[in-house]
């Protein structure tokens, strides 16, 4: 969900980056417009300045109102249409191309009203000279005129009213992208939880409204195709599992004939020496099949995940200490071992800060793994050996090392741990690795120096117990 | 122990099996084994032999052997061992869950059969008395727990209820090495940890109440680095 978080914020921050450039941008152009309305030339000579300038060439003989030829030129450069002069009494004294339409004598009312507005549609601007009034007129066409009268009041609120209106509307600009982002990580939470389970390899079912109704069925789909590919993936290691589950049963029952009769015939003092010799190796051998039958079932179940841990908590100590001593008693590993097996010891070795260590586990199976190892070096060492299991901690995890003075676990064993098939029978080996992988852990191979090696099984310390 | 009076009925689907099993238990001082290979042959014989204890296979033809477990507690207590080819912990738990007497997976080693069979009967038909009267011989020592005290010849060593707890957790497994973690959880409990040395203490005391000479002890021996265990016979 933190992806979906960073998602909204990037969204939020563009948003605002967006309507900031676009408001810069606004700003921009109408500055320009403005600029340019100023500079242009035709707007300067509606200005008062020109209307000046030809008020002072108006000049008023005894009997009538002319305007001198520099008067003239100026008026022609600027954009007025018309021009006249009123006198005192409302008379036309002066004119300039005025049309038919214009009247040639105003009342006051007439002055009053065309001053603020217009005559006979003309915008007009006015001038006062000496006695006399200018009246200008504009094209029709091309000037619009508003009278504007305001408030002082208004006028003095005018700029803390602009910057409220921009305050407000940043405030309203903010609220609408947290509102619209908001929006928009509400329609994508599920989407994303979705997708979430999804790589979790966790079955999701979205429901396939609103904008993301594509993506949710998309998702839909694909998350389908995972469940079924999964349920087929499931069938076929259950089947696997099963059959080798019935297999190793099956196998039980004949065994239990071959080791029954071996040891009955192994203890017939009627037999000879090499008979009884004989039947004692097809016992032995048969215990054998026996274990491996066991550990090929317990790694099925490890390898398609269907044997669940037991975990609770133990004591990596207590644990090898009572594995040791089942080794002792006589358990499952003796009464497979060799003839020989009575030459052997086991040391135990716990380092002070593991002594006191508990872990979370399956006792049973991380028993099963030491017994492996232990029993493997019991095992392959006919004429005897000490076996040293050293217990430490290693920062979040706990080893077990066991070291024989025999001849040690050979290379080729260790090459072919990662091989599909092997040459050579290390099952026992590979079950203890699985259990250390179940545990968090692993199994590795310490190199004596001389071509063998050494094994070293772990488990992870799991809180609160590191 | 007098093996001959008992009668045990096998049921199991396996002919050579059955036939097996009753030659070991015949060699062991059984001379009554009955057989049976289904559920339904399994309860005639029950009810006609009436048997001190049955040994039942789990897979049987007719049904499976929880069933038949359950139609014989219905009408006797008598002691029940499952003998399957199932090895799965759930089979196993469910099968003692049920209030079997014990469970032994195939194949199996007569001897282990044996012992087994031998160690339910005791359990189950041990005189209460012969279980209060139980004393622990260390050589010329007796220890009769009962009144917690060590005999040697006329005279009696009391022992404390820790030493007491520690030589019975011993002599439950005689011959066998009993770890340190186990011998300190039947005296404290779960919560053990750093009770080594006052263990160490509480064995040094046993010796010099059990043993002729403490410093080479000839009953409590030392497994180093495990534990401790109580020599089977006289050393």
């Amino acid at each position: 969900m933190k992806g979906l978080l960073k998602i909204i914020r990037r969204y939020s921050l563009t948003a605002g980056m967006i309507i900031l450039i676009l408001l810069a941008l606004n700003a921009a152009v109408f500055a320009g417009i403005a600029w340019l309305t100023v500079c242009d030339t035709k707007e300067t000579v509606y200005g008062r300045e020109s209307m000046e300038k030809i008020s002072r060439e108006l000049l008023a003989g005894e009997k009538d109102v002319a305007l001198s030829e520099k008067g003239e030129k100026l008026l022609d450069g600027t954009a007025f249409i018309w021009a006249m002069a009123l006198d005192g009494k409302g008379r036309v004294v002066w004119e300039h191309r005025l049309p038919e339409e214009i009247p040639r004598s105003y009342t006051l009312q007439d002055v009053s009203a065309f001053s603020r507005w217009y005559l006979k549609g003309y915008p007009v601007r006015t001038w006062k000279s000496g006695e006399f009034l200018l009246v200008f007129g504009c094209d029709k066409e091309e000037l619009a005129r508003y009278d504007v009268l305001m408030s002082i009041k208004m006028f003095e609120f005018l700029p803390a009213y602009v910057k409220t209106a921009i305050a407000a509307n940043i405030l309203i600009i903010l609220a609408l992208i947290f509102c619209f982002g908001f929006r928009f990580y509400h329609s994508l939470k599920p989407v994303a939880e979705g997708i979430e389970k999804l790589s979790l390899g966790e079955a999701t079912e979205l429901p396939e409204t609103g904008s993301m109704e594509e993506l949710a069925k998309k998702l839909n789909a694909v998350s389908g195709r995972l469940k079924e590919q999964q349920e087929k993936l499931a069938r076929r290691d259950e089947a696997r599992t099963e059959w080798i589950a019935g297999v190793s049963h099956d196998i039980r029952t004949p065994l239990s004939l071959i080791v029954g009769y071996g040891d009955k015939l192994a203890e017939d003092i009627s037999l000879s020496e090499e008979n009884r010799r004989m039947a004692e190796a097809m016992k032995r051998q048969s215990l054998i099949i026996r274990q491996l039958i066991a550990d090929l079932n317990l790694t099925s179940r490890l390898l398609y995940e269907a044997q669940p841990l037991k975990k609770k908590v133990c004591s990596p100590a207590a644990l090898l200490r009572n594995c040791a001593a089942e080794v002792y008693n006589g358990g499952p590993e003796r009464l497979s071992g060799g003839e020989d097996e009575e030459d052997f010891s086991i040391e135990i070795i716990v380092k002070d800060e593991a002594e006191s260590l508990k872990i979370t586990a399956d006792e049973g199976l991380l028993k099963r793994a030491l017994r492996n190892l232990i029993g493997n070096s019991i095992r392959h060492n006919e004429r005897g050996c000490q076996v040293t299991v050293t217990l430490y901690k290693d920062q979040s995890k706990v080893c077990w090392r066991i070291e024989d003075t025999g001849r040690g676990i050979p290379e080729t064993v260790v090459r072919n741990m990662d091989r599909q098939e092997s040459p050579v029978h290390i099952m026992g080996l590979r079950l203890a690795a699985q259990i250390a992988k179940a545990h968090g852990g692993g199994l590795a191979f310490l190199n004596r120096g001389d071509g063998s090696y050494d094994a070293e099984i772990s488990a992870e310390i799991s809180e609160p117990y590191s | 122990m007098e093996n001959y009076k008992y009668k045990i009925l096998v049921v199991d689907d396996n002919r050579e099996l059955v036939n097996l099993i009753a030659a070991i238990l015949k060699e062991d001082g059984y001379q009554e084994v009955f057989t049976a290979r289904s559920v339904k042959e399994g309860l005639k014989v029950f009810h006609k032999e009436r048997p001190d204890m049955a040994i039942l296979d789990i897979m049987l033809p007719d049904g499976d052997g929880f069933d038949l477990f359950r139609r014989i507690r219905e009408e006797t207590e008598i002691p029940i061992l499952f003998l399957s080819a199932k090895d799965e912990d759930e089979d196993r738990l469910f099968g003692l869950g049920l209030g079997a007497d014990d469970y032994i997976t195939k194949p199996f080693l007569p001897k282990e059969l044996q012992l087994r069979v031998r160690a339910v009967f005791k359990r189950t038909y041990r005189r209460e008395e012969e279980r209060q009267e139980a004393v622990i011989c260390l050589g010329e020592r007796k220890v009769l727990p009962e009144r917690a005290v060590v005999r040697f010849g006329e005279k009696e060593t009391p022992l404390t209820a820790k030493e007491l707890a520690l030589l019975m957790k011993l002599n439950q497994n005689r011959g066998r090495i009993v770890t340190f973690d186990a011998l300190c959880n039947a005296v404290w409990g779960d919560f053990y940890y750093g009770y080594e040395n006052t263990l160490m203490v509480h064995i040094r005391h046993l010796r010099e109440k059990l043993e002729d000479d403490p410093s080479h002890p000839q009953w409590i021996l030392t497994a180093r680095g495990l534990g401790y265990r109580i020599a089977k016979a006289q050393p």
